[in-house]
């Protein structure tokens, strides 16, 4: 029982034990589809269906604790817009998770909004910013005023002891601004995670892709600014959900899986097969082990691996299936960004000289 | 200059703004909410912060876990006393539980 605060190495094994066993450890829940900002090029696809109810929503997350997920975010849209937003956190929390929480920033400029999240005691709180200027940033919410309202979120934040995650997707719009992004960050001790992969909207629609930034932008990304941006880390060679040695590409409907504003029980927040409705079962045993859309999408993930791993760039590749389904109509296939950014991410390598094998 | 360990209660109770999960066999999870830790148990351990509701004495929780992990049963109070302490020395026990000293 030595082992009661050991760290970083045990944890990683726990998390590779928990992949390769399909025991989901995560869940993300889509509180809502209603936004305050309206991102250019936001993923979401309402479906003008009913959205859960917040009794329905009390439902669904005791049928998830039970289920033993130890981490909940609550996403939306923008989860801060519904109106029972801390009844449901609260609920997440009496229930036994650790809590998460994704949202633009805009209403925790308020300081007794931000009282009221710290009451919660999350253990981490993500928020995306999309520029250094609020013209840039604005750009792509197009909500004036937004960029002052996110950064003084993350003022609040930070002056409340709460443990910040902040994103900053790249756009052709923002990529000339990504060091005083980060300067930004750096003022606040904040890390900032940049994020160059920019995906259609879940119901195949390619207008976010306008957004992309160039292939130009992205070798001098990977290859020169990368490291730099975060603080001497290396290019990813791998979903962040998956071990580089794991068997499947990523942890899509094994690590975790997703519940949208309907019910709908995803594999993941970018792989939108629905695997039943939250509603509709007893509890998540019923369907976790048996149902065939599951069965399928680890399979997919597994063959994916393994078509990356014959690929001439796959040990540099992060590839997804969500985007593939969603943007090529194939899971397995290679689309176009996970191509550029592998060649830029394997340029990247060799003028650091190291090798290329994922272990 | 010296670390004062705090005091045991007699029914501990792991910390109310814990998040735990065992994991396979291999041990679980402790997320400490609000300070963004997690804590890797391994399976004994995790067996027992899953005991710790503020029911039972500690010499209670090591007796379930002299049956379930089949270890002698002093080995087994004498490991939960010293990770029972660990916890409270770690600030993951509440401190309301019940009352303190043996």
């Amino acid at each position: 029982m030595s082992g009661a605060t050991e760290r970083v190495s045990p944890y990683q094994h726990i998390m590779d034990s928990a992949f390769a066993h399909a025991i989901p450890l995560s869940a993300q829940f889509e509180l809502t589809f209603r936004c305050n900002h309206l991102c250019t090029f936001c993923y979401n696809s309402p479906t003008g269906q009913k959205e859960l109810t917040t009794p329905q929503v009390f439902e669904a997350l005791r049928k998830i604790a039970d289920f033993g997920v130890l981490y909940m975010t609550l996403t939306g849209g923008e989860a801060l817009c519904h109106r029972d937003f801390f009844k449901i956190a609260g609920e997440v929390r009496r229930l036994g998770m650790a809590l998460r929480i994704y949202t633009n920033g805009y209403l925790l400029a308020d300081p007794a909004m931000l009282a009221k999240v710290r009451e919660l005691k999350p253990m981490e709180v993500e928020v995306s910013i999309h520029g250094a200027r609020p013209e840039t940033h604005e750009a792509l919410t197009r909500i004036k005023g937004s960029f002052a309202k996110t950064v003084k979120a993350l003022e609040n934040l930070v002056e409340a002891g709460i443990k910040i995650n902040l994103k900053c997707p790249i756009t052709k719009l923002n990529q000339d601004e990504l060091f005083e992004i980060r300067d930004i960050g750096d003022r606040l001790g904040v890390f900032v995670t940049f994020d160059a992969v920019i995906t259609p909207k879940d119901d195949g629609n390619l207008d976010p892709l306008a957004l992309r930034p160039s292939a130009e932008f992205l070798e001098k990304y990977w290859g020169e600014w990368y490291m730099e941006l975060h603080r001497g880390k290396l290019p990813p060679r791998a979903n962040h959900c998956a071990s580089e040695g794991a068997e499947a590409n990523c942890g899509t409907g094994r690590s975790g899986f997703t519940i949208d504003p309907y019910g709908n029980i995803l594999p993941c927040v970018a792989f939108r097969r629905k695997i039943g409705n939250i509603l509709e079962i007893n509890s998540f045993s019923d369907i976790w082990g048996s149902s065939p859309v599951l069965n399928e999408v680890r399979d997919l993930s597994i063959e994916a691996k393994n078509r990356i791993s014959r690929h001439e760039n796959g040990q540099y590749m992060t590839f997804c299936l969500g985007v593939a389904e969603t943007q090529m109509g194939d899971p397995l296939a290679i689309y176009p960004q996970v191509d550029i950014n592998a060649r830029a991410v394997k340029r990247a390598y060799e003028l650091l000289q190291i090798g290329g094998n994922k272990g | 200059m010296f670390e004062v360990t705090p005091a045991v209660p007699n029914r501990p109770r792991r910390h109310p703004d814990s998040a735990f999960r065992a994991v396979a066999d291999e041990g679980g999870l402790v997320v400490l909410a609000g300070k963004a830790e997690v804590k890797v148990l391994n399976p004994a351990a995790i067996r027992i912060f899953g005991l710790l509701d503020g029911t039972r004495t500690v010499d209670e929780i090591a007796a379930v876990i002299a049956d379930e992990f089949d270890v002698a049963p002093e080995a087994a109070a004498a490991d939960a006393r010293d990770f029972v302490s660990d916890l409270a020395r770690h600030g993951m026990l509440d401190e309301r539980s019940a009352e303190v000293g043996a």
